[in-house]
């Protein structure tokens, strides 16, 4: 399991590059990335929340920005930074697992949404994956 | 990239990209800017987002953009364009995730002078009063019968319930309430907005206190209630998680339906099937709830805004009227004339205004920055009625954050003598108004294009940035 993720430049909005070993990792370093951008060091004092996650989509481009979008909603509704995903099940077009995470008094930035724009999952011959996820600030 | 070379000129403020640029193209894309102000729009991906609207099924006459156009996703900010109705597309990536995300004015009956000293308090319980940033719910959590009624009747249940006066819903866009049915709006959508009822949020959504510093057209601004010196109050918000969320689930079913309908876009974002559909008509009764929500978001405001204003200066809270109230990211059925003929379309507004003939229009600066107010003309109607809806970004936020700190941004408004609020420093760089396009020379396009005319400038005298 590895993974890194940068938080890229767009002219309005906020683009996040995610390369990992794995298409698991994907998911993970998405999540943390996305994390990273709603409270860069959030801490980790606040209530332990789980949550149940289960998502079906198109493939896998579109399962990764349902998957976070998701995630955004919970975030929303808990007031909660969920910055890990323990998958238990993940196809090329559905994903099932735990999400964890804990709560915070307030957010850092506010993500309205993951987009789909432009995206496009890649593995490499070595077989790393890469993606560019836009974010709507 | 585009090259300038690409657009024909038609005249000193208006281009146009010819349907001969790109073979999927059914109609030609046009953007109302200068030729100062098209340098810079060239250097991003903004005009090939237009020319992707081109290719929208049903598309009528062009795209278009106003001359405060930047990139996006999907369709770019500041972009405009109408399908006929039934069966030409409603697209909800093109009315964006802040559904009806808009703009409200409030006149006070005070001058600069009389309501100076009271400023520094009055800001400061507005700042309590309203929730700004993020994770923070309002006062208002709404039962789901209370959110159903919201997202049903927009402001009229407001009234009901004593936030809004009937003077509120006549200078409201659509009287504040849209067609809408809440059983199409996700139980997701509707947790995620039981107390974001009455609060800012964050980014660029913002209250100001601000003056009338010019009057372009005494008889228009009299009609308006406005005066040189006047206190006015801007609001800039808009259906905070509720309309993310409609939107989130509309372009996810959409994009699974896109097959159904044998459509396929040149961009996924832009997610698109037939109006006449029973996915888009559903979509469009939920963006019309969203819309509803939103709106009570800002009447809401304003009743904390009135109270606020009632508690500092101990004046009755009815003298804080209504101007008017506008949405900018919205898609609505309207008639419109097409090769002589009136027809219906669905007119897609990302980042951009209505501007029916003396309609009053509502073009927001940024901090430190001037805004005004303007009314529609009847040569609007090459444009569907509609004008820029801000004065745009220029850079994005990294690049402001590397130009300038929050702490400069603060110091430099200070020193202009107003007084700023915020829970974010950070933020205040992003928002920094080096990060957006000089909004007199947006709006300056829109009135010599003849869109519409300039009424009164504003000044702010005081920013709670979300």
């Amino acid at each position: 399991m590895a993974y890194q993720y940068k938080v890229l430049s767009h002219p309005a909005d906020v683009r996040l590059e995610i390369i990992a070993s794995c298409k698991e990792s994907l998911f993970q370093g998405a999540l943390e990335g996305m994390a990273y951008i709603i409270k860069p060091n959030a801490s980790q004092r606040g209530i332990l929340k789980k949550e149940q996650i289960e998502i079906h989509s198109l493939d896998i481009n579109t399962l990764l920005v349902d998957f976070l979008n998701e995630v955004l909603a919970k975030s929303d509704i808990y007031n909660c930074i969920f910055n890990k995903v323990k998958i238990k099940k993940l196809t090329d077009n559905s994903i099932k697992g735990i999400i964890e995470g804990r709560s915070v008094k307030e957010f850092s930035k506010e993500i309205k949404a993951a987009t789909y724009h432009q995206l496009n999952i890649t593995q490499d011959k070595k077989g790393i994956w890469k993606v560019i996820i836009l974010f709507d600030i | 990239m585009f090259n300038k070379s690409d657009l024909i000129k038609i005249n000193d403020y208006l281009w146009e990209i010819p349907k001969s640029y790109r073979k999927n193209m059914l109609v030609p894309a046009r953007i109302y800017i200068s030729e100062k102000m098209l340098d810079e729009v060239v250097k991003d991906r903004s005009l090939n987002q237009l020319v992707n609207l081109t290719t929208l099924p049903g598309i009528v006459k062009y795209s278009l953009a106003m001359p405060d156009i930047h990139e996006g996703y999907g369709a770019p900010i500041g972009g405009v364009f109408a399908t006929k109705l039934p069966d030409g597309i409603i697209s909800p990536g093109s009315v964006g995730y802040d559904i009806n995300c808009g703009v409200r004015l409030l006149k006070s009956k005070h001058t600069e002078k009389e309501i100076r000293p009271y400023l520094g308090k009055l800001i400061e319980e507005i700042f309590h009063t309203i929730p700004s940033g993020l994770g923070k719910g309002g006062k208002f959590k709404l039962n789901i019968s209370e959110m159903n009624r919201v997202l049903g009747r927009g402001i009229k249940h407001l009234k009901e319930k004593g936030y809004a006066t009937e003077n509120d819903i006549k200078h409201c866009e659509s009287e504040g309430c849209l067609k809408a049915d809440p059983c199409f709006v996700s139980d997701l959508a509707k947790k995620r907005g039981r107390d974001q009822v009455g609060t800012l949020g964050s980014g660029n959504h913002f209250v100001e206190v601000q003056e009338v510093t010019e009057v372009y057209e005494e008889k228009s601004a009299e009609e308006l209630g406005l005066r040189k010196g006047q206190v006015v109050i801007l609001i800039h918000t808009g259906s905070r998680g509720l309309g993310h969320q409609v939107a989130t689930d509309y372009i996810r079913l959409f994009m699974q339906s896109m097959n159904k309908y044998n459509i396929s876009l040149p961009d996924r974002e832009l997610a698109a099937i037939p109006f006449s559909t029973p996915e888009g008509k559903k979509y469009f009764l939920a963006m019309g709830a969203a819309a509803n929500f939103a709106w009570s978001n800002r009447q809401v405001i304003t009743y904390l805004i009135r109270n606020a204003w009632k508690k500092v200066l101990g004046i009755r809270e009815e003298s804080i009227d209504l101007v008017y109230d506008v949405a900018h990211n919205i898609a609505k059925v309207e008639e419109h004339e097409v090769d002589g003929e009136m027809i219906k379309l669905i007119v897609h507004r990302k980042g951009a205004t209505r501007a029916f003939p003396n309609q009053p229009v509502l073009i927001p600066g940024t901090m430190g920055t001037a805004s005004y107010v303007l009314v529609g003309t009847e040569k609007s109607k090459e444009a569907f009625y509609t004008v820029c809806h801000g004065a745009g970004r220029a850079m994005s936020r990294h690049e402001a954050k590397r130009k300038t700190s929050g702490r400069e941004v603060l110091q430099q408004l200070t020193k202009k003598g107003i007084i700023v609020k915020s829970g974010s420093l950070s933020d205040l760089a992003e928002e920094a108004p080096l990060a957006y396009k000089n909004v007199d020379e947006v709006v300056e396009v829109v009135h010599q294009a003849g869109l519409a005319k300039k009424i009164v400038q504003l000044k702010p005298l005081a920013v709670i940035k979300g």
